[in-house]
């Protein structure tokens, strides 16, 4: 038995929404801010442009390894907000 | 007589007299105290008594939770000092918008998360331990909860105050302490009204160093007040606080984890009683010591190594007489992990303090490394055991995923050893260097490596707290009869008289548990 394509349209999105397309959100968020810091490779000791003119306090964000690491711990505590409301309003 | 031998004096007298007191009541104004306790504890706070709820396990729960939050801020805090170590400037892009803080008020803002953090976690858990040990719940659960806001808020105002230089950082910090103070007295009188209604139960190891542990710093602080403290004693009567609350922890986690009873009862009490009588020298380092003191408190120092020792051997007997099931609950084995540690802490502290005694001062670059082992080791890792144990029996419900507790008892435990390693290893090689009065950054991979390795104490501390988050409200729901294995002991021995059958299932007989009657008198009477 073949399936009735015909009444479907030619775009279609689901209802269903895989865990892993969460995960790849999160795999290249952290890999674009991780590229980012390339720009501290390519001009070292420069600010980050657009950033770090509007706000001073993105100037110097690339120059050091620590934002990468304070960056995961941020996320961290970003899900543990979102988990706790989640929960709650879930509840 | 030195005002260190008046202080010692005062201590140990105060000491008996808390035993006595907690083991025989106060006669006559007994039922008063217990009334009075009662009535401040919660018709007193009027309405703020009414902002919690007082339900079974929510003053724990609120303790192990706030807790928590502070350990994931204290180990990202300490990683951020850690790493500034090899990197001075590496956040002075936080310059901007008005944080600079300096390496003292950076290393003083970690202590003192950290320190309030674990005691957090440490009190969350013991307020559950006496609570099941006592067979009654919580004397007032709105009140510890209620409680838990405000040491909270005592951590915050500390944190907060250790980044100000000047006048204002000090009114805060000593904002801070009271309100620890305050909330430290209110957990002390909760859990004596909790062991008041114990009935005939016997008092376990586990109960008499929560109190104990609870009372001496405020004894402490009485003594200072009075006029008979010294400044050894009084750092002592702190830090006997936190190993005795730990130890507490553990002497309830492993044994309950196992399903055996304590190994030995003679070592137990070696343990109460000896932490209590000697000086650990934890954390001793800066003490400010009186003329004519260092003898004696050399000796007071060598003599605590005894009481940590009988700690360590006890639990791990224990945990070895049902080595499957302690082995494979995360709880007991980061506890256990913990309670080794506190042998090379002793014996390491032993030196160190010895040598700050004698002013010789040959292993001072030794004091950072030890002070962050003493804390994220033994102190940390029975924390990390005591919530994973006691949060799940206190809300009723299991953590969220058990493969997560097992990451977060790994991520702790080599990020704690490897960041310890490095770190000594590091101090070793500056050490060194500046006795050979050499300029070199040659302990900066060392650094780096302790620094990144830590980060693995906050990525642990994470996933445990959004394990628990998760838990509450959606982990499997705990049935009486699952609350783990029960610990029994294969045989018990009796004197003739009286007892109950709570009173033996609370000493650890079970069904099978084998009771003989010894009494040396009998035959000559027949």
């Amino acid at each position: 038995m073949t399936a009735d394509t015909s009444s479907l349209p030619e775009v279609t999105i689901g209802d269903d929404e895989p865990s892993s397309s969460r995960l790849l959100l999160l795999i290249s968020t952290v890999a674009a801010l991780g590229l980012l810091m390339l720009h501290n490779v390519l001009y070292p000791g420069q600010d980050l442009p657009v950033f770090g003119e509007l706000v001073p306090l993105f100037g110097g964000l690339a120059h050091s390894g620590i934002w990468f690491f304070l960056l995961g711990t941020m996320i961290g505590f970003g899900l543990m907000i979102a988990t706790l409301i989640g929960e709650v309003v879930e509840d | 007589m030195s005002a260190f031998t008046t202080a010692l004096l005062f201590m140990w007298v105060s000491v008996l007299l808390t035993w006595a007191l907690v083991n025989r009541g106060i006669p006559v104004f007994q039922d008063l105290a217990r009334d009075m306790s009662r009535f401040f504890m919660e018709k007193a706070l009027g309405p703020g008594a009414d902002l919690v709820e007082g339900r079974p396990g929510s003053g724990s729960r609120a303790w192990m939770f706030h807790g928590m939050l502070w350990f994931c801020i204290a180990a990202t805090f300490g990683f951020i000092e850690l790493w500034l170590a090899h990197e001075p400037t590496a956040l002075h892009t936080l310059s901007t918008i008005g944080y600079a803080p300096t390496t003292d008020q950076m290393s003083s803002a970690v202590g003192l998360l950290s320190y309030n953090a674990i005691w957090m976690m440490l009190v969350g858990a013991s307020l559950h331990i006496n609570a099941r040990l006592s067979g009654s719940g919580i004397a007032s659960e709105s009140n510890a909860a209620l409680v838990s806001y405000l040491y909270s808020g005592g951590i915050m105002l500390g944190l907060i105050g250790s980044h100000i230089s000047g006048d204002w950082g000090d009114y805060m910090l000593t904002a801070a302490g009271i309100t620890y103070l305050l909330a430290n007295v209110a957990v002390a009188v909760n859990h004596l009204l909790t062991m008041g209604e114990r009935g005939d139960s016997p008092i376990q190891p586990s109960q008499w160093l929560i109190v104990f542990s609870l009372i001496i710093p405020l004894l402490g602080c009485l003594g200072s007040l009075l006029g008979v403290s010294n400044d050894s004693v009084y750092h002592s009567t702190v830090t006997f606080g936190m190993v005795a609350m730990a130890l507490a922890v553990a002497h309830y986690v492993i044994p309950s984890k196992a399903g055996a009873p304590l190994w030995s009862r003679t070592l137990s009490g070696v343990t109460i009683f000896g932490l209590l009588f000697f000086i650990t020298p934890f954390k001793m380092f800066d003490a400010d010591l009186g003329q004519g003191t260092a003898g004696l408190l050399t000796v007071l120092y060598t003599l605590s190594l005894i009481p940590i020792f009988a700690a360590v051997t006890n639990l791990v007997r224990t945990a070895g007489i049902h080595w499957d099931s302690s082995s494979s609950s995360s709880s007991a084995s980061i506890t256990l992990a913990g309670v080794v540690l506190f042998i090379p802490v002793a014996v390491g502290t032993l030196f160190i303090g010895v040598d700050a005694i004698s002013l010789e001062n040959e292993l001072g670059h030794l004091i950072d490394p030890m002070t962050h082992l003493i804390t994220w080791g033994p102190l940390g890792m029975i924390a990390l055991g005591g919530v994973m144990a006691c949060f799940p029996a206190a809300t009723g419900r299991e953590l969220f995923s058990a493969s997560s507790t097992r990451n977060s008892f790994w991520l702790a435990g080599i990020g704690v050893l490897l960041s310890v390693m490095a770190y000594f290893s590091a101090a070793l090689v500056d050490g060194a260097l500046s006795e050979a009065e050499v300029t070199s950054d040659a302990s900066e991979p060392m650094l780096i490596l302790a620094s990144i390795s830590f980060y693995l104490v906050s990525i642990a501390g994470i996933m445990l707290m959004l394990n628990m988050i998760k838990g509450v409200t959606r982990g499997t729901p705990i049935t009486s009869d699952d609350s783990g294995p029960a610990v029994t002991a294969d045989r018990m021995t009796l004197t003739p008289g009286s007892t109950s059958i709570r009173s033996l299932m609370s000493a650890g007989a079970g069904v099978d548990t084998e009771i003989a009657v010894i009494c040396d008198r009998c035959e000559e009477e027949e």
